[in-house]
């Protein structure tokens, strides 16, 4: 499919009110799946919550800083985004509980971030 | 006495007449007007270029639906900081349950939602696409690798001041802009010779109405033509809600102003046929 026509398909994707969507995020015994990577609960190294500005309204956002220094950023319009949550509070010791940093993120001022996993 | 005369007046003539003291000349007064303008001169002329009407007219049809996003932000911004008061009081009080957090979302998500509806077309595209709004799984695309999460949080506080900074210069200049446009529009009704008014009000109102509703759709049309190049697969190789916002915001821009042109020429040409077509039609 040649640039013009995979074009095409974007733009008729975003005029149908079909724009592409965040992967989903799938928690399990081994770690977070997301979209294609994984990331072992063991390789979790730190968990900071955080608002994006979205013009009229917010995002709620959880960026994913791994043993190998690759950082995931997940957020609230993922499939899974909840369950990742209550994941995280569950395989992730010492971790906020995730109605505690859901409260905390919906309370925080712009620019604030809450320190998820190891908590400040 | 040598040189003696006798007493009287000293022009050539010696016939007196009898004024009375205190009488002023018995002339016609001057009519009552200006200083240093006669009275029947005409009212002041007040000249408008071409560019300036056409520059004002321009940016109104571009600016007047993002002015209206522009205040619905910061109607936004309002409520939420109820929510984020009663979030605080939840803090303060600890021992959240599952419950209480459930309903919190449910009112912050429901806030999101109400605020969205009354946007223009291309607020709630650029919305959208800042907040993905669908949940449709496209493996990798917004899995993005930044560096460091300082990098990441910068980035989102970056993001937020520049949105900041533009809605308030559509908050301030867009509430100017649209009364300028229409004093502009107006002044050149009232320019208009008599016989012609009714006519060039017909033309230059309906152009107005058209620029405005044509510039809310270019924003939008702009917004979405732009914002599908942000692909790692076409023209611009980033994705991310930034790049994609960024592009969704120059096309919203041009978009705006070339169909809002577009439009406000099209809805002059609309305003005389219908004025020719009303005046013109018998009514029987």
């Amino acid at each position: 499919m040649g640039v013009i026509s995979r074009y095409f398909t974007r733009l008729a994707a975003r005029l149908q009110g079909r724009h592409p969507g965040p992967p989903a995020v799938v928690a399990d015994a081994a770690g977070l799946h997301i979209g294609g990577a994984v990331v072992a609960w063991g390789d979790i190294r730190r968990l900071q919550a955080y608002k994006r500005d979205a013009y009229v309204g917010d995002c709620l956002c959880l960026a994913i800083l791994d043993a190998g220094g690759r950082v995931i950023e997940i957020t609230e319009s993922a499939p899974g985004w909840e369950a990742a949550g209550d994941a995280i509070e569950r395989h992730l010791p010492g971790s906020m509980a995730h109605a505690e940093w859901g409260v905390r993120l919906i309370a925080a001022a712009p620019g604030e971030t809450i320190a998820v996993y190891p908590v400040a | 006495m040598a040189n003696a005369r006798v007493p009287g007046v000293l022009d050539t003539t010696t016939q007196q007449h009898d004024v009375h003291d205190g009488t002023m000349m018995r002339v016609q007064s001057p009519l009552p007007g200006t200083i240093g303008q006669p009275a029947s001169s005409a009212p002041m002329e007040v000249l408008i270029s071409p560019a300036f009407q056409n520059t004002v007219q321009v940016a109104n049809n571009l600016s007047a639906p993002m002015t209206w996003d522009a205040f619905w932000r910061q109607a936004y911004g309002n409520a939420d900081k109820v929510l984020q008061a009663q979030a605080n009081e939840l803090l303060k009080r600890g021992n959240i349950t599952r419950l209480e957090y459930d309903a919190l979302v449910n009112a912050r998500n429901d806030l999101v939602v109400e605020f969205r509806k009354p946007l223009s077309p291309f607020g709630r595209a650029y919305s959208e696409i800042l907040k993905p709004g669908t949940k449709l799984p496209q493996p990798g695309e917004l899995l993005t690798k930044k560096g460091s999460i300082e990098a990441v949080l910068e980035s989102v506080g970056k993001s937020r001041a520049s949105v900041n900074r533009l809605s308030m210069v559509f908050r301030v200049a867009g509430p100017a802009l649209v009364v300028l446009d229409i004093t502009v529009t107006t002044m050149v009704v009232m320019k208009a010779p008599p016989e012609q008014r009714a006519r060039t009000a017909a033309r230059e109102y309906t152009g107005l109405g058209f620029g405005v509703a044509g510039g809310a759709g270019g924003a939008w049309a702009g917004c979405a033509t732009l914002a599908a190049f942000g692909s790692p697969s076409l023209v611009v190789p980033i994705v991310g809600e930034v790049t994609e916002g960024g592009l969704c915001l120059v096309g919203g821009i041009l978009g705006g102003a070339g169909v809002g042109w577009l439009s406000r020429e099209a809805g002059k040409k609309t305003g005389e046929t219908l004025y020719d077509f009303v005046t013109t039609v018998r009514w029987e």
